[in-house]
């Protein structure tokens, strides 16, 4: 999916069904190297499709809600430590809809844990069911930017996204204040022209 | 596994990668590397891997876990750093590293698998492990990594590489080689994936020439390596044996392997040599400390 308007969760509902993913995040004090703040750990995958990517998927209108679908997802991706997780509908940031090759609905949520229980999440995911399967491992995003310009964000950005996970990641990271927005512009045009 | 060894001087008879859109690194046999100067820096790093009777969506056969890892930088590579070959021995140096990040394996001279030179103006051999796991051994490194020293720091998440290719001829082994690598990373693992007979040498051949349409990975790779390089800095507590000596790639390439080993050394220090690109605020923009070349020591290496 390419560049698409941001809708409410409301306007997105009305399009279709469509797929929920997440951005799972917690501040991090600590630094790489004894001197790069890390500031938050904020979770992707890489997915089946050597792509990565936000867990979640299609939510089907048995699941009741999105939301209902988005926790169903996130327990099979990520285990029964993501049973607590209960995304809801103010964890909602925002949605996108494609129409070309075919109409994608595509709901995005974020939630903020405590260090401790992201870690805990990352710990339970290696023994999910989908470990292995759909989900072939987390990552951290790195949020920083060497000073090389390109080491952190910026190369990360350059690594292969599925459907429209990197512009939700960027839209995530200026919304909830996890990146400075001149430095993720900075890390976005970094990453396009092949650093 | 056996060894890829040759004579000295016979790198003409060590196996080539040979997939179009792949620039192929020059082989070393285990004897050269060892008969290096003291001006040659020395990476090792190991594929860990497993048998996996899985389908994906029961019907596409895994056939191998194979163990990756997302690093700081934003690049995947795969578990190792640089051995100081003054104190250690290239498999001592390797555990090391290894058990700072992952704990549970324990490499032999029986998992050495190759040597490559690698491109650019500094002088790095990258040695090569592969070591066959069950699919419960490799799991539990799974687990240890999330527990582990570097995790969060260093290494951001431990990730399996997909061999197949679906039906729509991206996802799987394709999309993966287009994500971005370290130095000889992506060489590296398409090297053993091939002389291991994990992957069928046109597959790979495939997936390759399907990345290419889709960006120019080679270029983003090596702008990436010649950045992280130029940013350097070079600290007498780091490996003291890296040299920056502006030795082309193609004139270290073009000198038989004996003829490198009596080379003086010449040592440049270097200079921080990266200008940032904007004025960094104090929060980011950071340069690592510990960082000698394009791939990163582990730093408690020159403990």
């Amino acid at each position: 999916m390419g560049e698409s308007r941001i809708l409410s969760r409301a306007e997105a509902l009305q399009l279709g069904p469509g797929w929920s993913h997440a951005l799972i995040c917690a501040p991090c004090p600590g630094r790489l190297f004894g001197r790069v703040p890390l500031r938050h750990a904020v979770l992707m995958q890489m997915r089946f499709d050597g792509r990565l990517g936000f867990p979640g998927g299609f939510v089907d209108p048995q699941d009741g809600s999105l939301e209902a679908g988005l926790n169903r997802e996130l327990r099979e991706e990520l285990g029964p430590g993501a049973a607590p997780l209960s995304l809801a509908e103010g964890d909602h940031l925002g949605a996108r809809c494609a129409e070309m090759p075919q109409r994608l609905v595509a709901h995005f949520y974020a939630k903020r844990l405590s260090l401790e229980q992201l870690q805990a999440l990352e710990d339970e995911a290696t023994k999910a069911k989908d470990h292995g399967l759909e989900v072939l491992g987390l990552v951290r995003v790195p949020l920083y930017t060497l000073r090389d310009g390109a080491g952190g964000l910026p190369t990360f950005l350059s690594n292969s996204f599925a459907g429209c996970a990197r512009e939700q990641l960027l839209q995530a990271l200026g919304t909830l204040g996890l990146v400075p927005e001149a430095e993720l512009r900075r890390a976005d045009a970094a990453s396009l022209k092949g650093l | 596994m056996a060894a890829l060894t040759g004579s000295a001087g016979a790198a003409g008879l060590l196996p080539s990668l040979s997939v179009p859109g792949v620039t192929e690194l020059k082989p070393l046999s285990r004897y050269e590397a060892m008969r290096l100067g003291p001006g040659w820096s020395h990476s090792c790093h190991a594929m860990l891997y497993a048998p996996n009777p899985g389908m994906l969506f029961g019907r596409i056969p895994l056939r191998y876990a194979v163990l990756m890892q997302m690093r700081f930088d934003g690049l995947l590579g795969f578990p190792g750093g640089f051995v100081d070959r003054r104190y250690w021995s290239l498999e001592d140096g390797l555990n090391r590293v290894l058990g700072l990040g992952l704990g549970c394996v324990r490499l032999t001279e029986a998992d050495y698998l190759c040597s490559h030179l690698t491109e650019g103006p500094h002088r790095v051999v990258a040695h090569f492990y592969a070591r066959q796991l069950t699919l419960e051994e490799l799991h539990t490194i799974e687990i240890c990594a999330v527990h582990s020293r570097d995790h969060g720091l260093e290494v951001m998440g431990m990730v399996r590489v997909p061999l197949y290719t679906q039906k729509d001829r991206m996802g799987g082994l394709p999309n993966f080689l287009g994500n971005s690598f370290i130095g000889t990373a992506k060489f590296q693992l398409l090297f053993a994936l091939k002389v291991l007979n994990m992957v069928p040498e046109e597959k790979l051949a495939e997936a390759v020439a399907a990345t290419q349409k889709q960006k120019k990975p080679a270029a983003v790779t090596a702008n990436v390596t010649t950045a992280a390089v130029t940013a350097n800095v070079t600290t007498a507590a780091v490996t003291a044996n890296v040299t920056t000596a502006a030795v082309t790639a193609n004139q270290m390439v073009a000198k038989p392997a004996n003829e490198l080993a009596n080379q003086p050394l010449a040592v440049a220090k270097a200079e921080p040599a990266a200008k940032p690109a904007t004025e960094p605020t104090a929060k980011s923009a950071t340069e690592p400390a510990a960082e000698p070349m394009a791939e990163p020591a582990a730093e408690a290496m020159t403990e």
